[in-house]
């Protein structure tokens, strides 16, 4: 149980880590721009991804997401971000 | 996988992200091979998303590393404590492996080159692997440890070895990346074949050359710590693992 609530912990604070890759880029950027008006869950399947190498399925689990839905969500949110950027 | 002018973009930026299964990825590989567009999605997706690589915090090298390093490399046969740190029994076989002293390797070497072209390749890469290196990188933990050494040849060969004990499970691998340009992103340069040490040549070559007849004159744009990642695709997990100090030799 204790071994549970440890791997939650560490689990909560990778994906603090992860995420907080976004917060770090230069203010001014385009990326940073640009990921900050994708909707929440498209910008953290985006980070999940590309800084924690996760997979589909994995980034599924960690948002709580059917695995369609989220492939779903990073598609569109890469496609955003591919149109913004261009 | 279908690689038109309306896939292309979506798969480019899926590899990019690490969200391909091997098969697709080695697919993908090939097919960019021979594949203008694909290449240049490829690279515009990297761009793209190369700042958040660039978000990663360079780590402090102790005061007096290089030179210590460099004290080590002049004596030849001395192990040399590197920052406090313990080095392996690997450091000392670095240290023999660039020992060109020994006479009568290259008169055999150059014996078996005529003897066959299967030992000429060879040679090749013996004589890459055993030259001294132009540049060396050292790679360290946040704690200033040595980690790993890269060499440079400066002839299109270069290799990595594993100082620090990481144990590796079996169904994990150990990658090693690159960031040859902001334009051509982060490139892997392969596995570790035994866990621990990986020769290679190619175009993605940690040290460019700024003339080619100058020996000293190379440049270490950027090697990241190598990851033990799981033996599957999803290769950007490229946070915490900025390290590296370029040093020139010569």
């Amino acid at each position: 149980m204790e071994e549970d609530r440890l791997e939650a912990l560490r689990e909560d604070e990778q994906m603090k880590h992860i995420l907080s890759a976004w917060q770090a880029l230069d203010r001014n950027s385009r990326l940073h721009e640009r990921l900050g008006a994708l909707d929440e869950r498209k910008r953290r399947g985006i980070l999940l991804a590309y800084v924690g190498g996760y997979t589909h399925g994995e980034i599924a689990g960690r948002l709580k997401l059917p695995l369609g839905t989220t492939k779903s969500w990073i598609r569109r949110g890469l496609s955003a971000l591919r149109e913004c950027m261009a | 996988m279908r690689f038109d002018n309306a896939t292309i973009p979506e798969i480019a930026d899926e590899y990019v992200l690490g969200l391909l299964d091997r098969a697709e990825q080695q697919a993908l590989e090939q097919e960019s091979e021979r594949n203008p567009a694909l290449r240049t999605a490829i690279a515009a997706s990297q761009e793209r998303y190369l700042p958040l690589d660039l978000t990663v915090e360079l780590v402090d090298v102790p005061v007096g590393l290089w030179a210590r390093i460099e004290a080590g490399l002049s004596d030849g046969d001395a192990a040399v404590p590197l920052g406090g740190a313990t080095l392996a029994p690997e450091a000392a076989l670095t240290a023999a492996a660039n020992d060109n002293r020994r006479a009568g390797w290259r008169a055999a070497a150059l014996s078996s080159m005529a003897a066959s072209l299967v030992l000429a390749v060879a040679l090749t890469w013996s004589l890459g692997r055993h030259a001294d290196p132009v540049v060396i990188a050292v790679l360290l933990n946040e704690a200033g440890e040595v980690q790993a050494v890269v060499e440079d040849f400066g002839n299109d060969t270069a290799q990595i070895r594993l100082l620090a004990d990481i144990r590796v499970p079996a169904d994990k691998a150990v990658e090693v990346w690159t960031l040859p340009s902001q334009e051509t992103g982060p490139v892997s340069l392969g596995l570790l074949e035994d866990g621990r040490h990986h020769a290679w040549k190619g175009r993605h070559f940690p040290c460019r050359r700024l003339r080619s007849s100058t020996r000293s004159r190379c440049r270490m744009p950027e090697v990241r710590r190598p990851v033990v990642r799981p033996d599957r695709f999803s290769p950007r997990d490229l946070r915490n693992r900025p390290i590296v100090q370029p040093r020139r030799l010569a």
